[in-house]
Order: C-alpha cells, then sequence, then structure tokens
C-alpha cells in the first residue's frame, strides 16, 4: 500500500514538476518578448537631443497643469519639494499642495516659507462626485500666485489626490508624491505624448521611469546627470535592478500595446475629465494609482475610445527607496496587497474578450505572472526541497528546475542591467555597471527569495483583508537633499 | 524515467545564456570606458572653446578671424564644434555672432549633418535634422525633401522634415498645408505655421475654405499666437465669423479678442448675431464675451448683461469680468448685483465685485 501511495506521489510530483518548469519556461519567453520590444523602441529614442521636445516650452498649446502634491506628516522636506517645483521648466502650472491631516508642522512650515494667505473667496469645485474628507481651510500664496494649499481631515492619499483634482482648474493634473525629485525636463517629457497625439487620438494618462535617488546628489531638489550615483548599500542596489527590469522590460513594451496597468504614483500626468467620470481615486485602496489605470482601462474599451495611456521609456523623477530589509518588506507587502485588490475588484475582466488586449493578455499576465507568481516560485522552492529526498531523477528535475530559475531571475535581470548601459546609460561610472552586474547575477540565490517569501505574505495579508496607512517608508536625512560644499 | 536528455539541455541552454551575457557585459563595459574617456575629451575641449581669448570667440566676436584650429579634422571635433555652436546660438545676443555661426555651419558642418541623416540610428537623423534647423543648414533642402519621400523614415522624422523646410520657407512644404496636404499631426501643423512667414499665412487665410479643417483652425490659433495684425489680417478674420464651422468661429472670436480691435461694419453683423441667434455651445458664447471685453464697445453692454444671467457660470464669469473692464465698469457691477432681475446675475456681480477688492 505505501508503496502505491508513494508510486502515486512521484507520479503527481513527475507532473508537477514539469508544471512548474513550463510555468517558468513561458514566463521567461514572455520577458523574452517584452525585452526585444523595449529593446527597439530603448535603441531608436536613445541620444535624441533636448532641442526634440523643448517646443512644448515655448508653445502656447502646451496644456497647463495642475500639480497635486498630497502630503502627509512631510514637514522635513515639504518645503524645499515645493520650492524646486516653483522653478520648473514649464509654462503654464498651479501647485496644489493638499495637507491631509498632517500631526506635524507641515502646514505650518508652508505658511511661514510661501507666505500664505487664508482664501475667502469663493472656491470652484471641478465636479468630482465624490466626497472627501471635510476641507478645513484654504490658502493661497501672496508670493507664488499658482501655489495653493488645501488643508484637510486626514483620509487618506486617494481622499487627498481626490480634494486637489477638485480645486484644480486645469484640464490635466500630475499626481506627485511630495518626496519625488522631478528631471528638469520632466514636465516636457511627459506631456509630448499628449502634443503630439495624432487626429483622433487622445492620451488621457502619461508617465515615465522611476529612478531611485539613494547614493545620487541632489542638491536643492535637483539631480544632474553626472551626479546620478549607485548606493553603496545591497538592499537599495538589488532595487535599482528590479527597477530596470520591471520598467526597461516590462513597463515601455506593455504600453506600446497599450496594456499597461500602472502609471507610478510618484509622477503621472492625467487627464481631469476621464478621471471623474471614471469616479476619481478609490479610497481606501492600497493601489490606487494602478486601480485608477485600470478602471480608465476599463472605460476605454467600454466606451469603444481610441484613447491610450502613454509611457515615456526615460527617468522623468527620481526616489527614495528604503535601505533596510525591514522597511522593504513593509513596502512590498503592501504592494502586493494593492495588486490583489485591483485584480480582485474588476476580475470580470479577466480573460473578457469583451475588454479586447487588457482583458485577454494584460489582466492574465498580471494574475498569472505577477499576483500567482511568488505563490508558483515559492513552491518551486518548497518543490527543489521535497526532490532531494525523492531520487535521483527528482534531483535531475530539481537541477532543471533551478537552471530555470536561474535564468527567470538573474539572466533577465543581467539583461535588464546590460539594456539599460546599451539604452540609457543613466549610471555614468564604469564602477556602477560592473556593481549592478555582479549584484543581479546573485538575485535568485537570495533577493529574489526573500521577495517571493514578502510577495507571498502580501497575497495572504490581501486575501485576509488587512487595513493600511498612508505608506511605510522612512525617510533617511540626506538622501533626498545634500548641502553642496566647496 | 531519466531525465538526462533535458538536462543536457537545459544546462546547454543556461552555458548559451550565460556566455552571452558575459560576452555583452565585457564589450559594454570596455565601450562605456572608451565612451567615458571620450567624453570627457570633448567636456575638457569645450571647456576651452568657451574661454575668452580660444579661437572660436575671437571668430564670432570680431568677424574675419580665422585660424587652422577652427576647421575640424577629426569626428570629435565636428562632434564638439557643432554642440558648441548650438549652445552658442541660445546665447547670442547680436545678428553679427548669429550670422557667423551660421556661416561657419554652413562651411564646416554642413556634411556631417549630412552623413547623419542617412545614419542607421533614427535618434541621429532626428539629430541632425534639429541642428540643420538650428543652424539654417539651407543647403539640405533636398536631403530634407528626401526624408518626406524615403521608405526608411518613419512619421516622426516626416514631421521632423516638415518643420525643418517649413522654418526654410520653403514653398513645396507650404503646398503641404494646403493643395498637396497629407495628414499631420495638429502639432505638426502648427509647428510649421509658427514658423512660416506672416505673408504666407496671409497666402493661406485668403482662401481659408480650401484649406483641410485642420488646418483651417490651426492656422486662425497662430495668427493669434503669433500676434499677426495687419489690416489685411483682421479683415480676413473678420470675414470667418461668419462660417458655418463652428469650432473655427470660437477660434475666430478667441483671435478677434486678442487683437482688440474690429471695423464698425464687423461690430454691427456681430451684434445682430448674437442678440438674434445666440450660439448654441457655451464655448462660442464664452470667446464671444471675451471679446466685447476686449474691444470694450458700449454698444455691447446690453448683451453683456444679459450673458450674466446665462446657464453656464463659466459664461456668467466672463462676462461680468468683461463689465468690469469697461469705464464705469464697477459701478455697472454694483447696479447688477443690486437690481438684476437674473438672480445668476445678480450673484456673479457680487462675486465679481469681491474678487475686484
Amino acid at each position: 500500500m505505501s508503496d502505491v501511495l508513494l508510486e502515486r506521489f512521484e507520479q503527481f510530483m513527475y507532473g508537477f514538476n514539469m508544471l512548474l518548469v513550463v510555468y517558468v519556461a513561458l514566463v521567461s519567453a514572455f520577458y523574452l518578448i517584452l525585452f526585444a520590444a523595449s529593446a527597439r523602441k530603448l535603441r531608436a529614442e536613445r541620444g535624441l537631443r533636448a532641442a526634440a521636445y523643448e517646443d512644448a516650452l515655448n508653445s502656447a498649446f502646451t496644456p497647463p497643469l495642475s500639480i497635486i502634491v498630497p502630503a502627509y506628516n512631510e514637514e522635513v522636506g515639504i518645503v524645499s519639494s515645493i520650492r524646486s517645483l516653483l522653478s520648473i521648466n514649464y509654462r503654464e502650472y498651479e501647485i496644489i499642495v493638499v495637507n491631509d491631516g498632517s500631526k506635524d508642522n507641515t502646514v505650518e512650515k508652508l505658511i511661514r516659507e510661501f507666505d500664505m494667505l487664508e482664501q475667502k473667496e469663493k472656491v470652484i469645485w471641478s465636479g468630482l462626485r465624490k466626497e472627501t474628507k471635510p476641507i478645513r481651510k484654504v490658502y493661497r500664496s501672496r508670493r507664488h500666485g499658482n501655489l495653493v494649499l488645501l488643508d484637510k481631515d486626514n483620509g487618506g492619499k486617494s481622499d487627498a489626490l481626490n480634494a486637489g483634482i477638485n480645486m484644480s482648474k486645469y484640464p490635466y493634473f500630475v499626481s506627485l508624491d511630495g518626496d519625488t525629485v522631478l528631471e528638469n525636463d520632466a514636465f516636457l517629457k511627459v506631456v509630448r505624448p499628449i502634443m503630439e497625439a495624432s487626429p483622433g487620438e487622445e492620451i488621457i494618462a502619461s508617465g515615465g521611469n522611476v529612478g531611485i535617488a539613494n547614493g545620487s546628489a541632489i542638491f536643492s531638489g535637483h539631480l544632474s546627470p553626472e551626479d546620478v550615483g549607485l548606493s553603496r548599500n545591497r538592499v537599495v542596489v538589488m532595487q535599482v535592478i528590479e527597477y530596470l527590469r520591471g520598467f526597461l522590460m516590462g513597463r515601455i513594451a506593455l504600453a506600446h500595446y497599450n496594456v499597461l496597468l500602472i502609471v507610478s504614483g510618484a509622477f503621472g500626468v492625467f487627464r481631469k475629465d476621464w478621471v471623474i467620470e471614471a469616479g476619481g481615486y478609490e479610497v481606501g485602496t492600497v493601489g490606487e494609482d494602478m486601480e485608477l489605470i485600470v478602471r480608465l482601462h476599463r472605460m476605454i474599451r467600454e466606451k469603444k475610445s481610441k484613447a491610450r495611456i502613454a509611457y515615456i521609456p526615460d527617468t522623468v523623477c527620481w526616489t527614495e527607496a528604503p535601505e533596510s530589509l525591514e522597511i522593504l518588506k513593509r513596502q512590498r507587502t503592501r504592494w502586493h496587497r494593492g495588486l490583489f485588490e485591483s485584480l480582485w475588484k474588476h476580475r470580470r475582466m479577466t480573460f473578457n474578450p469583451r475588454y479586447g488586449r487588457i482583458g485577454l493578455v494584460a489582466f492574465p499576465y498580471y494574475l498569472l505572472v505577477e499576483l500567482l507568481g511568488p505563490l508558483v516560485e515559492f513552491i518551486g522552492y518548497l518543490t527543489l526541497l521535497v526532490n532531494g529526498v525523492l531520487g535521483k531523477v527528482f534531483w535531475e528535475f530539481s537541477a532543471v528546475l533551478f537552471l530555470m530559475l536561474l535564468v527567470y531571475g538573474s539572466f533577465l535581470s543581467m539583461g535588464a542591467v546590460l539594456l539599460e548601459e546599451w539604452s540609457m546609460r543613466k549610471y555614468p561610472r564604469v564602477s556602477h555597471l560592473v556593481r549592478l552586474f555582479l549584484y543581479a547575477m546573485t538575485e535568485t540565490f537570495w533577493y529574489r527569495p526573500i521577495m517571493t517569501v514578502w510577495r507571498f505574505q502580501g497575497l495572504i495579508q490581501a486575501i485576509r483583508g488587512k487595513k493600511h496607512g498612508w505608506g511605510d517608508m522612512v525617510r533617511k536625512a540626506g538622501v533626498m537633499d545634500k548641502k553642496k560644499t566647496g | 524515467m531519466s531525465l538526462n536528455l533535458s538536462l543536457e539541455e537545459a544546462l546547454l541552454v543556461t552555458g548559451v545564456l550565460s556566455g552571452a551575457l558575459l560576452l555583452l557585459f565585457f564589450y559594454l563595459m570596455f565601450l562605456k570606458m572608451a565612451v567615458n574617456r571620450r567624453e570627457r575629451r570633448k567636456q575638457e575641449w569645450l571647456e576651452r572653446l568657451s574661454e575668452g581669448d580660444s579661437a572660436f570667440e575671437r571668430y564670432l566676436g570680431a568677424g574675419g578671424y580665422s585660424s587652422r584650429t577652427l576647421v575640424p579634422r577629426e569626428q570629435l571635433a565636428l562632434e564638439v564644434f557643432e554642440e558648441y555652436l548650438l549652445h552658442r546660438l541660445k546665447l547670442s545676443q547680436t545678428a553679427g555672432e548669429v550670422e557667423r555661426i551660421r556661416s561657419y555651419a554652413a562651411k564646416y558642418l554642413a556634411g556631417y549633418c549630412r552623413s547623419r541623416l542617412s545614419s542607421r540610428r533614427k535618434s541621429e537623423r532626428l539629430n541632425a535634422m534639429l541642428s540643420a534647423e538650428s543652424l539654417r543648414l539651407t543647403v539640405l533642402i533636398p536631403e530634407l525633401e528626401g526624408v518626406l519621400k524615403g521608405r526608411k523614415y518613419d512619421a516622426e522624422e516626416r514631421h521632423m522634415a516638415c518643420r525643418v523646410l517649413a522654418r526654410f520657407q520653403h514653398e513645396p512644404v507650404v503646398r503641404l498645408l494646403s493643395e498637396d496636404y497629407f495628414p499631420m499631426p495638429p502639432f505638426v501643423i502648427r509647428q510649421m505655421l509658427q514658423v512660416l512667414d506672416p505673408s504666407w499665412l496671409e497666402r493661406l487665410m485668403r482662401e481659408p475654405e480650401r484649406l483641410p479643417a485642420d488646418v483651417r483652425s490651426n492656422l486662425v490659433d497662430v495668427v493669434r499666437i503669433r500676434n499677426i495684425r495687419t489690416a489685411e489680417m483682421l479683415a480676413l478674420l473678420e470675414a470667418l465669423l461668419d462660417s458655418e464651422h463652428q469650432e473655427l468661429r470660437i477660434r475666430t472670436l478667441k483671435a478677434l479678442a486678442n487683437f482688440g480691435y474690429m471695423s464698425d461694419e464687423a461690430i454691427e453683423a456681430f451684434l445682430l448675431r448674437i442678440n438674434g441667434v445666440p450660439p448654441e455651445q457655451w464655448q462660442e458664447r464664452l470667446m464671444a464675451v471675451r471679446l466685447m471685453g476686449s474691444l470694450k464697445d458700449e454698444r455691447f453692454l446690453d448683451t453683456l448683461e444679459r450673458l450674466m444671467g446665462d446657464p453656464v457660470y463659466l459664461v456668467r464669469t466672463e462676462a461680468a469680468k468683461s463689465v468690469a473692464l469697461f469705464r464705469g465698469g464697477r459701478q455697472r457691477l454694483e447696479r447688477i448685483a443690486y437690481a438684476h432681475p437674473d438672480r445668476y446675475a445678480r450673484e456673479i456681480a457680487a462675486e465679481r465685485l469681491v474678487s475686484e477688492g
């Protein structure tokens, strides 16, 4: 009897191992396709001079922007962030800082530094049919006519963004994190697809690559190309590699086929009327940026519109990444919960031909690879252990599976590092390339298994329905703003 | 059960991939070292060029100065000199300097640009066109026409070529906006119109009905933005107020509001139209109200008062703003806020008075 059971179990494990190998092979092949599509686009645009889009600087047709900056307990960096926004390279814009019930001195600092006065005259609301937490006061700067502060009760980032949208006066708004450092011509770059839209084509959202600022020299909210650096912290280096992989190999190609489901919350431009019609940001969601994009895609399909969501294959902003595994864990489990929530909320789009490529390609990809991928990888690692006790054949399965995981993990990341070097060359030194490449080699052996476990935990938490807050980032002094010496 | 074959295959694939990645890594690493070295050399050269007593500064300053060091003798020199001149163009204050930059470019950089127009890399080709545009390399007109017809160039490159040729006032390109029109994105049409000589724009405006709709509406916008204020242009704009195309009428109203003047006959005709059959679209009413505020003709005041009761808030606000611009506007607003029969008009007048302080 036990022999029969053992034989049955071995047959099951045989089939299961095959399934894992096939899964990893298919996903790796899919990534290679994305890699090829991205490489082509990146290579075509590499080295294009800024003059190609500087036309937008002086053009009267450049769409004016409402830059919404939600802020919660940002007294450390909010003043320098707003100062750098006030000096951006753009023709017409307003800045709406939304204080979301901060418990520190965010509001007081802003009022003092920018000479802000409470606005008594009537405020024109944009008509977002979504209630937000009560607005306490509205302030306008006497020194900078285009700077407004909206002070409201705490309601979360989505709620703050909705309040900002409601107050904005321009047809496009920018969602921007308070600590994001923008490239000098970031706005010109993301607005370019909007201005260059063909007749009949509408660009309803646009975003770009986000770089990791740790290790770079940022002065007064600006980062010059020659000051881009690579942190010595191995956790940060692995995140840089991850970001490169995600942006260069994933988002560019997905956006090309208009199946991109994420525009980074750190920096993105949106058409206000579409977002209002979609109902604004969903409050109480972890991944509010992704959830909104999914809803916009849904609207595009349901309206049978030619509208598109654009993506700039270039770094448009820089953000601070966690430097400790503890903070990173909180971030990644939160991101995975956000992914689950967005996909679950719109689950009827999955494999639904009514939603075209979104339903038949994007959703299955995000479900089977991004969301359930950690589950499969987790089981894969367990399988490696189980194979170890089953016998020679299964050792060979383990070897094959391990090699596949090596390709899926380290090799794809090494490829992403090389693609970045070949196309964008954001990291100026040879030592940067060497370190990134060598660390990418090690990914399968430590970083990827850690991420797998955390994302798996995030999935379990999401299924159980964990509550969330503003975010888990702990700002480190000196990462986002150095003082220039000499 | 045996997996010998699968394991060998997997090892082979992994081995090949590892080898390829390592080869690529070493190639890119050495390439980066070479590129960085070149870049350092380039930066050092650029710094030397920008020194006050450099050969280039003497050439640009005095004119007539020549030196062997001004003649580019290697590829890097062409790159450096081009970059330097493009940078200097942005800073140059005098026509003489600009002329010397362009004259130098025509003599020494045209060939370099020409070769890049047939580069395999798209970004190189686009950069070459951008340089040709800034440096006014009109000798490259045949090559730019080739971009319009050549199959290896994509839409983005053709659009760029259109813009550059328009900058050169090249007549066949102007025909692309009329009789030889091929569908272009609005931004390309605008880019072309913004660099054409005003005489070309007047020529296009004379027969607006023959123009494609996209060109027509963008033409009016560009006339407004470029602030072209000739008598002929005014007459052409006034004639467009009767257009059967609503979008064109809206843009014309906006353009005339910017102009700030209309002939008496045109004002009478405009008043008749707006009081007879008010425009259905609120955007047209908005622009009409703005025009009235810009012209500040007393004949408009009753119409403006009526439009302060418009169902659309933006129209009401604009009407109140326009009334405030007239002489005695404040007193008029006070009277409206107190005595106007329409509640909306009273409210908007009161709001305007608060904003005016």
